[in-house]
């Protein structure tokens, strides 16, 4: 062995006796069936629990060729092989294990997985309370069906890598950290799993998430910003804005501020004393504030002149005495 | 130099900028992810001398190659790698980067800071909250913070598409709490009390309801239907665990939301 396994320090049993490892499991999990393939060789499994709040962090390794049955259960379990292959039978429907390609089984669902000798992997229990509310919460709907996940996890995906690194970092802080970490710290690394974990699986509630991201209201924001550069000469309205964009003019604004942290008028500006920047950086002989203000937009010059201060950190005159 | 002048007033504050080895050979590069309240930057600017006037930002420095030296209250500080750096807000500072030099920057608004730790204590913060940038490293928390910047640099470079808000968010959360339980601050004992004064479920779930929610209005029947307790109750034990009611949070988180720029 070249190094102790991943959170050692949480030993939840270590036997040969398949009796004891049924009990530990039906203690977290399900009580499961084993089945030993064809050989004499003795089972010497290794399984670590770091259990938290909602969510458990936890480590495998049967040591022989084995197969087990699990019952349902009332726990959400998501697996990450990291060593070795194994077959797994979820509602009927097989899936091969393999490093990167895990499983997410759903409460109510039995299991039947084989593994072969050197097969390791994490696991990630949670509690589907705890999913539930965070649901609720994201999605403002009341959860009345349960949250069913399909059971293929496609980790390789931005989404599902993000939720394996997460998952992986803190399996490692909790195994190398001398001192516990702080409890604050692990409740919100828990709500990360979890917020993660619905964002990483498809399940029956997925179309609803879809829609709390604001990615189209995005591409309704980013057409009035090109209609906003396309146009910066005219005189601006949102009437315009609200047409090019297919929103309201109240609902465009919100959605810019939402995603911009500003209005489309603010906007405008900012495009607007962009000109006038490129203009005083490259000016003629008959190039002056004044005239730039003006040909962009601004009849007030001191208040362009405050507005370009405030953009690009010097004022107007001094961008131009350094383009002349 | 005028443009990465420019870039960085935009993202942080203008800085006064002096390449070591003349202006001819400078060059730099800075990406930056803005997430909500906080933007994660990458920064190479060959050997330069920065200095930055105070900001209502805290940073959390980290140094992934080469080597460099910050200057502030309390005196210089070397950048390494493996080796961070906090620069609190409201206080300039100075750095000194050599020619190979680059790091990892999370930039944090001091009023998302302020909210986080209203949340994690059940107290309202009156007093600015204030770093003792002197003992800083031991905390687990905070080893925990610079192993994290750079596989969440690793994460949203490679989000495509970008993660969406409800992602962002938790995230968000999860830094500042690493942040404030990884430092020495003046409001560190609240953290670190035993028993947290803990709101009743209905309370958390409301005020999670609220924040989760804050686009819009929220009206007293859903949470009443959120937390499956009466609107009347509810207000009890807001009063009680709280000292405000549901709709003071609410008209509280929708006011920061509005003021935010």
């Amino acid at each position: 062995m070249p190094s102790a396994p991943p959170l050692d320090r949480f030993p939840l049993v270590r036997s040969q006796s398949a009796e004891e490892i049924c009990a530990a499991l039906a203690r977290v999990y399900a009580r499961p069936t084993l089945h030993v393939e064809g050989n004499t060789k003795q089972i010497d499994a290794v399984f670590n629990l770091y259990q938290m709040k909602d969510v458990g962090l936890g480590y495998t390794r049967y040591g022989i060729p084995i197969s087990l049955l699990y019952p349902e259960s009332n726990v959400v379990l998501q697996t990450l092989p990291i060593r070795g292959q194994a077959e797994a039978v979820v509602k009927d429907i097989e899936y091969s294990l393999d490093t990167g390609c895990g499983l997410t089984i759903s409460p109510g669902e039995s299991l039947a997985v084989q593994v072969n000798a050197n097969y390791e992997h994490l696991i990630l229990m949670m509690n589907p309370g705890a999913l539930d509310m965070k649901l609720a919460a994201i999605t403002g709907a009341s959860i009345n069906r349960p949250l069913k996940f399909h059971p293929r996890r496609d980790d390789t995906r931005a989404a599902g890598k993000a939720l394996r690194d997460h998952f992986t970092f803190l399996v490692n802080a909790v195994s190398a950290s001398v001192e516990p970490l702080p409890k604050l710290v692990l409740r919100e690394f828990e709500q990360t799993l979890i917020v993660m974990s619905l964002y990483a699986n498809r399940h029956n509630y997925s179309h609803l998430l879809a829609q709390a991201s604001p990615d189209g209201a995005l591409l309704q924001v980013r057409r009035a910003e090109e209609y906003i550069e396309a146009n910066w000469q005219q005189a601006l309205t949102l009437e315009s804005l609200a047409q090019v964009s297919g929103m309201s003019a109240l609902a465009l604004s919100r959605a810019f501020k939402k995603a911009r942290g500003h209005s489309p008028l603010e906007f405008a500006t900012q495009v607007r004393l962009r000109h006038a920047r490129a203009m005083l950086q490259r000016p003629d002989a008959m190039t002056t504030v004044e005239n730039v203000a003006l040909s962009c937009g601004f009849a007030d010059v001191r208040r362009f002149a405050e507005d370009y201060r405030l953009a690009f950190g010097e004022h107007p005159s001094q961008t131009l005495d350094r383009g002349g | 130099m005028e443009e990465v002048r420019d870039a960085l007033a935009r993202v942080y504050a203008r800085p006064a900028l002096v390449p070591r080895k003349g202006i001819e050979n400078f060059s730099a590069t800075v990406n930056v992810c803005q997430l909500k309240d906080m933007a994660l930057a990458y920064g190479a600017f060959g050997a330069v001398r920065l200095e930055f006037p105070a900001t209502d930002f805290f940073l959390q420095i980290l140094p992934i190659r080469g080597a460099g030296e910050l200057g502030h209250g309390s005196g210089p500080v070397a950048l390494a790698p493996g080796v961070g750096a906090i620069v609190t807000a409201d206080s300039p500072f100075k750095a000194n980067f050599s020619s190979d030099y680059e790091q990892l920057v999370l930039r944090i608004k001091v009023e998302a800071l302020a909210r986080k730790l209203t949340a994690l204590t059940g107290t309202a913060i009156n007093k600015p909250l204030r770093l003792d940038v002197s003992k800083n490293s031991g905390y687990a928390a905070a080893h925990m913070l610079r192993g994290y910047l750079p596989l969440l640099a690793r994460t949203l470079t490679t989000a495509v598409p970008p993660f969406p808000d409800w992602w962002v968010v938790q995230t968000e959360q999860l830094l500042m709490t690493l942040f404030l339980c990884g430092y020495r601050h003046n409001y560190s004992h609240l953290l670190e009390r035993q028993v947290p004064i803990a709101a009743p479920p209905q309370v958390r779930r409301a005020e999670e309801y609220i924040e989760a929610n804050q686009q819009r209005a929220v009206t007293l029947e859903e949470l009443a239907e959120v937390t499956g307790v009466s609107v009347f109750s509810l207000f009890r034990s807001f009063r009680r665990h709280r000292g405000y009611s549901p709709l003071q949070f609410l008209a509280q988180v929708r006011s920061r939301r509005g003021g935010k720029r």
